[in-house]
């Protein structure tokens, strides 16, 4: 079968999605990605002309809440528990300008 | 009775009754998990000492007064429950089953715990799962797998393997598991226990850490039919913090399990003319059919729509959705962080690729590669199209069938290792479970019958949304047969 999907592909989609594959790893994720893509194009057997896409099963439209500010229940240093790093009220990332 | 044997419901009234007081159950509990967790692994962790403090608590209450106004209300106070481990708990770790998150502690509980705990049940602990719920063995969690209480060599299935293996094993008196394509049905067939995946809507999702937002809910694990409605009872419940959660006409799921089918109409299905369905499997679908039809049902053999579409179409949404929503974990304000980055695209790229395992990546990257620029039209946008046509062809199968009846899984539980380096067979597997989370309607599996080596063999009954009474007056038939004097 053709295959769809090639080593440079991967390397564009590992960019996108903020992933690094070994060399290695690449060539055997591209196989395996690859076969998948080539069964998930069975749908394109279907006759769709006629159809709008389906995002959600519920009939429903926006639903909002009242734009009020509300008391937050949780501890602000409970939140920042879970940062790697922090300095203050604040998580710490690499320098972003230089 | 032992008490690990006890239904939840049983446990509940035994404990009303005084019987038996809530410490009692909840050391009891602990006993089983200890001499139980070494094979097994259901759990990733445990909450001992907030359970124990719980039970005294609870205890006093039920001695002083009734605090329920309604004695239905209180059916499941002081009985042990597990959680899936990518439903959020306050103060207590919840990992998914991912290195990503080995040290996040939630500052809120999810919808169904707070509903749950509210309801008087306590919470015994968290189960393991595929990492982030990708998978149908346990094997990709990054703690490692939990094993089948029935046949160790046997995965328990997936992604709520440690759920549904809690509940076989009588480490807890029910569980709650997630379902985005089969993820609580599968198992609970795997291990011969109860599984619903509810309408989608009727369950909250709020601290539900999101796979694929259109199709996730939650649902419960359990030994058996009427106690899959007790929880149920519980968690249906509208939740202004999940704009999908939907108001619905309070149901009595409970008085539904009487097992009258007199007058339904069933479809039978047992797939596609290449489905490979184990013989056994395909036995125990013809005797249920009959069970059916003794009991006063009319039963019909009937075509599943689409059936071949059916994984693709769901995996492609899936997917592109989980790729989505994973784009939040990036090491700043959880999470996992790599100590070596120079800058912030660097920080983001480390540790996403050091903290996802395998199959985290490669759905990550197919649904990065369905949503792109060029492929969005011819794979996104027609999976959606088809997912129209599938909920379409459904619902019109809706107004002959008042539930339609097949396999939860095409085999019973296979062993380890079974699919490691056949992805798209693992995926092949769940060709009965996607159409219930494609169309949102409500499904549900029940043990019925075991194959040559013991195993449990599950059938579901699926049926349309909120419909849910429907499928429990069924599955309680089922089940009084799979109980009963007949050997099936």
């Amino acid at each position: 079968m053709e295959e769809r999907i090639d080593q440079d592909t991967i390397q564009r989609l590992c960019g996108q999605a903020k992933l690094t594959l070994s060399p290695e790893e690449g060539e055997s994720v591209r196989k395996e990605i690859d076969r998948v893509i080539g069964y998930f194009a069975k749908i394109e057997e279907l006759d769709t002309t006629e159809t709008l896409p389906l995002f959600s099963v519920q009939d429903q439209s926006n639903v909002f809440r009242v734009d009020e500010a509300q008391e937050y229940a949780g501890r602000t240093e409970d939140v920042l528990s879970n940062a790697p790093e922090k300095k203050g009220d604040f998580p710490v990332v690499p320098k972003v300008v230089s | 009775m032992q008490l690990e044997q006890m239904s939840a419901l049983e446990l509940g009234e035994a404990i009303a009754a005084g019987r038996v007081t809530i410490p009692e159950v909840v050391s009891a509990t602990f006993s089983e998990i200890r001499s139980r967790e070494e094979s097994l692994h259901c759990f990733l962790t445990l909450a001992e000492q907030s359970a124990r403090q719980q039970a005294v608590r609870l205890q006093a209450i039920v001695e002083s007064e009734n605090p329920f106004e309604k004695p239905e209300e209180g059916l499941l106070v002081g009985v042990p429950f597990a959680v899936k481990d990518n439903l959020c708990t306050k103060g207590l770790r919840t990992t998914c089953g991912s290195a990503m998150l080995e040290h996040f502690v939630p500052t809120y509980s999810a919808g169904v715990v707070n509903l749950l705990e509210k309801a008087g049940a306590v919470l015994v602990g968290k189960t393991n799962m595929d990492e982030f719920a990708f998978g149908s063995t346990t094997e990709t969690s990054c703690f490692g797998p939990t094993r089948n209480p029935i046949d160790p060599e046997r995965v328990p299935g997936g992604s709520s393997g440690g759920s549904a293996a809690a509940v076989a094993a009588g480490e807890c008196g029910f569980a709650i598991g997630t379902d985005t394509g089969g993820s609580i049905r599968q198992p609970a067939a795997y291990c011969g226990v109860v599984g619903l995946k509810p309408t989608y809507g009727l369950v909250s999702r709020y601290g539900l850490i999101a796979y694929a937002s259109s199709m996730d809910q939650a649902g419960p694990l359990t030994r058996d039919v009427r106690d899959c409605a007790a929880v149920l009872q519980v968690i249906a419940k509208k939740d202004g913090l999940d704009s999908t959660s939907v108001e619905t006409e309070p149901k009595d799921y409970l008085k539904a399990c009487v097992g009258d089918v007199r007058g339904l109409r069933i479809g039978l299905a047992d797939g596609a003319p290449d489905t490979k369905l184990q013989p056994e499997v395909a036995g125990a679908l013809e005797r249920a059919g009959d069970c059916l039809r003794e009991a006063g049902a009319e039963v019909e053999r009937v075509q599943l729509p689409y059936l071949e579409y059916m994984v693709p179409a769901y995996y492609t949404l899936a997917c592109a959705e989980a790729s989505s929503n994973l784009e939040r974990f990036d090491g700043v304000k959880y999470g996992y962080r790599d100590k070596t980055a120079r800058n912030l695209s660097d920080l983001y790229e480390r540790s996403r690729t050091e903290a996802f395992g395998p199959e985290v990546k490669r759905r990550i990257l197919l649904g990065t590669y369905v949503l792109s620029a060029g492929f969005y039209d011819q794979y996104y946008l027609k999976a959606l199209k088809a997912r129209r046509k599938i909920k379409e062809a459904y619902d019109s199968l809706y107004t002959q069938y008042d539930l339609i009846l097949c396999p939860t899984a095409p085999t019973t539980a296979p062993k380890f290792g079974a699919y490691s380096g056949d992805t798209l067979a693992m995926y092949q597997s769940d060709l009965f479970t996607v159409p219930a989370n494609l169309t949102g309607c409500p499904a549900i599996s029940v043990p019925f019958g075991e194959d040559a080596d013991g195993l449990p063999i599950g059938l579901q009954l699926m049926g349309r949304a909120f419909e849910e009474p429907l499928l429990f007056q069924g599955a309680a038939l089922l089940e009084t047969e799979r109980k009963g004097g007949r050997s099936v």
